[in-house]
């Protein structure tokens, strides 16, 4: 049995007022990979934030409990934070020419991610950050060191970031859409690259994506998040070949895949992504759904477990078919 | 033989890059190296690659929003003028990628989407007609013609762009990565839209995107690029079941599947090298997994497979799969 490395309970997110993120419940074990699904505005970027104390102005967890080992983090002072960030959770964004100093060298950054693993001395930390960088699969290390972010690629950036996040060692790591700024091919590579390290250092990754494809052939578990919360979580293999939640099945079938025919209609889902905190009454999904009855917009379904891992928030539960 | 609607020859686009003195030009970058195409009435060509690759600046030369530096461009029966802003793209319309940057956010919509009618002298009661009928094929509300782009979602919005496109009636309409701008959910509802249009309208359609699933879903021929060239041209079921260049192979091994479950995939090294740089032998060489001597010394000449199906490439996969079978 795997040990549990974060947990959440019951977790709120308000940024100035508006409800993004709503009693939402995660928990990842130690050496997996969970992913989290959501299209924009699911609050899948927030929670991950949240995760290293970084919400933006104004944004605070109002209600709920983040639990990393037995650190509770939702109230933690900036000191405490300071020893998680980089330590416990390492995080690489999205765009990393934006996510790195561009006044800084590339040795210079990983440098300062390791100095946290209180390796001292320039020598030391040259060839410890030099070493990182062979880690990541980037050429000629050594010059690379005292290059700035902007003589950098695309893929050479985000293993730049990969190498920052990965230097103290973190128990987890939170990937909020690695890939989504690459291009296929240098995406396959750094999404081997991840997979490797993590066969490495036994760290657990929080991935976050909108994109299924990815999901499928990186993830051990998923949670699909919609408008704050989540409504179906378990083993990717199992919810993604049998999903249950009317969102998930919709979203599936909407996905041009590459087996079929041209012209295939692709199932549409009504209407659009209600905004953050502007939510209907009751079952969120329900207004765009086409299972919804009278009692959907009553109250919000809870995730009730269908077997094993698989749990869902529908009420319609057991009466639609996949 | 049929003759095509749009067909491309030569066709070359290079950007000066200026030197330390604004006078020189100190590189080129070869955005557009020698392309030729046909795309057939009524039917889609869709263009992929990765970014960099050269196939917006394709699009933009077709289309007339770029200067190209030579070769031949006929479209229906003319031939067009290589120039930037010719007056000749008559029957040529274009979609873009972002539809919050592509309206304009202070003007009613309708005259957003009227303005090719417009600007011809069209009088604006007749353009209000054919505005809210296109706005009805198109699946917008006719009751928002006099609203802002900001009161419009994402996918309504990407609605309006496709209703300017067709508002004139074109044959030809370049979309250039339609839905990439799109959530999923809204993403699936303009394909829709845009095969059923195809049919209503009796449209052609050149498709780039870099999005090899969504690519599938509308076109019937395909063609790769990298770095300025077509690499392969083929039918969509063809150039999925046997892609012949490796490049292909590896775009298409790449692509992350639903149904592929935990796996490794087969990667090719390196990246895609600067479009500045002056190549003897194939682009692709340096990280082609089975290059042999020549591929660096002499571009590959464009070999006709069977079936419609053509490729850039000095030993084109499905031969050597051939050969290795015998």
């Amino acid at each position: 049995m795997t040990s549990r490395l974060l947990e959440i309970c019951n977790l709120s997110i308000d940024i100035n007022g508006r409800r993004i993120v709503q009693d939402l419940d995660l928990r990842i074990e130690q050496g997996e990979t969970l992913a989290l699904v959501g299209e924009s505005g699911s609050g899948k970027s927030m929670t991950a934030l949240a995760l290293i104390g970084l919400l933006p102005e104004g944004g605070q967890c109002s209600q709920g409990e983040i639990h990393l080992g037995n650190t509770e983090l939702t109230n933690s002072t900036e000191e405490i934070w300071r020893k998680v960030r980089g330590r416990k959770i390492g995080m690489i964004f999205q765009d990393p020419s934006a996510a790195l100093d561009p006044l800084m060298t590339v040795g210079g950054q990983i440098s300062e991610a390791l100095s946290l693993r209180s390796i001292k001395g320039r020598r030391a930390l040259r060839d410890a950050a030099r070493d990182l960088l062979s880690n990541v699969g980037i050429p000629d290390p050594n010059n690379r060191l005292d290059q700035y972010p902007y003589e950098l690629s695309g893929g050479m950036s985000q293993r730049v970031m990969i190498a920052v996040a990965l230097a103290a060692k973190p128990d987890l790591l939170i990937a909020d859409e690695p890939t989504t700024a690459l291009d296929v091919t240098i995406q396959a590579q750094i999404l081997d690259l991840m997979q490797d390290l993590q066969d490495e250092s036994g760290a657990a990754i929080l991935l976050i994506t909108h994109d299924m494809g990815v999901v499928s052939e990186s993830s051990d578990r998923i949670a699909v998040m919609y408008a704050g919360t989540v409504v179906e979580t378990g083993i990717t293999k199992k919810v993604l070949s049998a999903p249950a939640h009317p969102y998930t099945q919709a979203l599936l079938r909407s996905i041009p895949t590459l087996d079929a025919k041209r012209g295939t209609m692709l199932e549409v889902i009504k209407g659009n992504v209600p905004e953050p905190g502007f939510w209907p009454m009751g079952c969120r999904f329900a207004p765009r759904c086409r299972h919804a009855q009278a009692g959907c917009n009553a109250e919000v379904p809870n995730l009730k477990t269908i077997h094993g891992q698989h749990a869902v928030a529908c009420f319609r539960l057991g009466e639609i078919e996949a | 033989m049929i003759t095509p609607l749009l067909e491309v020859q030569g066709l070359k686009v290079h950007f000066p890059i200026r030197g330390a003195l604004p006078w020189i030009t100190a590189a080129e970058v070869h955005a557009v190296n020698g392309v030729d195409l046909r795309v057939y009435k009524g039917e889609t060509l869709g263009i992929v690659g990765e970014s960099g690759c050269g196939k917006t600046t394709l699009g933009s030369a077709i289309l007339g929003l770029q200067s190209a530096n030579s070769g031949q461009i006929n479209f229906d029966g003319r031939e067009l003028s290589l120039n930037a802003h010719a007056d000749d793209r008559i029957g040529m319309q274009v979609i873009f990628q972002d539809p919050f940057a592509s309206l304009n956010p202070r003007r009613k919509v309708w005259k957003t989407v009227g303005e090719p009618l417009l600007v011809t002298g069209v009088q604006q009661d007749e353009v209000r007609v054919k505005v809210t009928e296109v706005f009805k094929s198109v699946g917008l509300q006719t009751t928002h013609l006099d609203r802002l782009p900001h009161e419009f979602s994402g996918g309504q919005r990407q609605r309006l762009a496709i209703a300017r496109a067709l508002v004139r009636r074109p044959k030809l309409v370049v979309c250039d990565e339609p839905v990439s701008a799109l959530d999923v959910s809204v993403q699936s509802q303009i394909l829709n839209l845009l095969n059923q249009l195809q049919i209503d309208f009796d449209l052609t359609y050149i498709f780039i995107s870099h999005d090899l699933g969504v690519v599938k879903n509308v076109s019937d021929r395909i063609a790769v690029m990298y770095l300025g060239r077509i690499v392969e041209t083929a039918s969509a079921e063809r150039l999925f079941e046997a892609p012949a260049h490796p490049y292909t192979h590896a775009l298409l091994n790449s692509i992350p599947r639903l149904s592929a479950g935990r796996r490794r995939r087969k990667v090719i090294k390196g990246e895609l090298p600067s479009p500045t740089q002056m190549f003897l032998g194939c682009p692709f060489q340096a990280r082609c997994p089975i290059s042999i001597d020549i591929c660096g010394t002499t571009l590959p000449p464009i070999v006709e497979l069977s079936g419609d199906h053509s490729v850039q490439c000095h030993q084109p996969h499905t031969n050597t799969l051939h050969k290795a079978k015998e």
